[in-house]
């Protein structure tokens, strides 16, 4: 939209008053929770895997080994996006709202509601748990909230081709699928419980690298959306872990935890495409780099682009906020994630 | 320690007079219906099947007038005895010529 002064009739009106500010605190940038930075300076990122070595070999004396070699992996290129925001407003609004004698609109306050720099750390938050939230498909058209701007198709597969979310990922050396999708017993996509958290680990424990070899990998962080019951119910299960007791135990004197404790992520809850408050995901932390999981590649960090008045036209002024940064994952073997509605895989 | 989360709980009267499938609790967008407990009887004798949209969770051959009682089971502190996932109903299918009156006592994960 653009404002015009006939939008903010109520406030331009000859009545002293104060306009308080409905905007969000301070946005904080969420998806780096969960996904690894990287500063490129090209439009395309290209991630290329490789395996290790094969297991070694016994030999009788005198005979030969057999010779190996890494393998090449998938490959996935990334390129950057524009996140944009542009605010325009009419000679007259920016005027009485902002820049007359009786500006009715204060300094401190117009920070805050031109915080364009904001906006984009939104739409990169809902961004980036979209693609957790949507990952079991291959790909999803992304939406801003608040109907403001068009729909982008975003891909969710990962650099084997797969959606990010699968039972069926590839492995590098045409060994056995293997899956990041949680399964508890007969029960994919569980609701977040105790049993779930031991499904996960368990799950998680049976995942191979690109030889077949073991992945050796600890889950050690959950994400959630802030304010769900999973998030509190996560922090009731972590907390009696924490104890030395287990979370599944009436008669709690003489049990202790059958795992280890976790960190708890929350995320904001964006809703529409971002994620529900029955899903949940595991990550190993410290499989969080360049190498696997969620990354997040930025050209151009957000910058204020100068504000010009639209001379040639109807003298708008005009004010846009630019980012190049883009988002993804190649291989998603450190995770488990669990749509929490006890079917989707 | 809670063996999981849910809403307070929800009494409702179940009045189920169809022969086939009863809908008693419509699906909640995202959310799990948790049954904790139900109880009631039939009028005639019949067979009683607990669903969760299509699935049968239990079939019970019923007296008239035999009371019914499904509940959480004793130690499982806010674990439900049945759990219908986001999108399924909870439905009571019943016999021909039988109806089921009585309670449930649900609650809600989101």
């Amino acid at each position: 939209m653009t404002g015009t002064i006939n939008d903010y009739v109520t406030i331009v009106n000859n009545v002293v008053k104060y306009v308080s500010p409905k905007v969000s605190p301070t946005v904080k940038s969420e998806y780096l929770d969960f996904m690894n930075k990287i500063s490129h300076d090209e439009r395309i990122y290209t991630d290329i895997g490789v395996t290790g070595l094969g297991m070694a070999e016994i030999i009788p004396d005198g005979g030969v080994g057999t010779s190996d070699a890494p393998i090449q992996g998938f490959t996935k290129n990334y390129v950057q996006m524009m996140f944009t925001k542009k605010v325009r407003l009419t000679f007259q609004t920016n005027f009485f709202l902002f820049e007359s004698a009786g500006a009715k609109i204060k300094a401190n306050v117009k920070a805050k509601v031109l915080e364009g720099k904001n906006a984009i750390e939104h739409a990169k938050n809902y961004l980036g748990q979209s693609l957790l939230a949507q990952g079991f498909n291959t790909a999803f058209t992304w939406v801003p909230i608040n109907s403001v701007g068009t729909p982008t198709p975003i891909s969710t597969m990962g650099a084997d081709a797969v959606e990010y979310w699968t039972i069926l990922h590839p492995r590098e050396d045409g060994g056995p699928v293997w899956s990041n999708v949680v399964l508890d017993g007969i029960v994919y996509s569980p609701v977040f419980s105790y049993s779930a958290l031991l499904a996960a680990r368990r799950n998680h424990a049976l995942k191979k690298m690109g030889r077949g070899e073991p992945m050796i990998s600890q889950l050690d962080t959950l994400l959630c959306r802030a304010g769900s019951q999973t998030a509190q119910f996560a922090k009731t299960i972590k907390s009696t872990i924490d104890k030395g007791l287990a979370p599944q135990q009436t008669a709690l004197f003489n049990n202790a935890p059958a795992t280890d404790t976790f960190k708890v992520v929350e995320v904001s809850p964006y809703e529409n495409l971002g994620i529900t408050g029955l899903a949940w995901g595991m990550f190993d932390s410290t499989m969080m780099n360049q190498d696997f999981g969620f990354q997040y590649i930025e050209t151009l960090a957000t910058r204020a682009e100068p504000a010009i008045v639209d001379l040639l036209g109807n003298q708008d002024l005009v004010m846009n906020f630019n980012s190049l940064a883009t988002m993804g994952a190649s291989d998603l073997r450190g995770w488990m994630w669990s749509a929490g509605d006890g079917s989707t895989f | 320690m809670l063996q999981d989360v849910h809403t307070q709980k929800i009494a409702i009267p179940v009045l189920a007079n169809l022969t086939g499938d009863n809908i008693i609790i419509a699906p909640v967008a995202g959310a799990w219906i948790y049954i904790h407990e139900l109880m009631g009887d039939l009028d005639v004798s019949g067979t009683l099947q607990v669903k969760c949209g299509s699935v049968v969770k239990g079939e019970f051959g019923l007296d008239a007038g035999q009371g019914f009682t499904l509940s959480d089971e004793s130690g499982e502190d806010n674990r439900p005895r049945l759990q219908c996932r986001p999108g399924e109903s909870f439905i009571l299918n019943l016999s021909a010529g039988s109806i089921f009156k009585g309670t449930v006592h649900y609650s809600l994960r989101y």
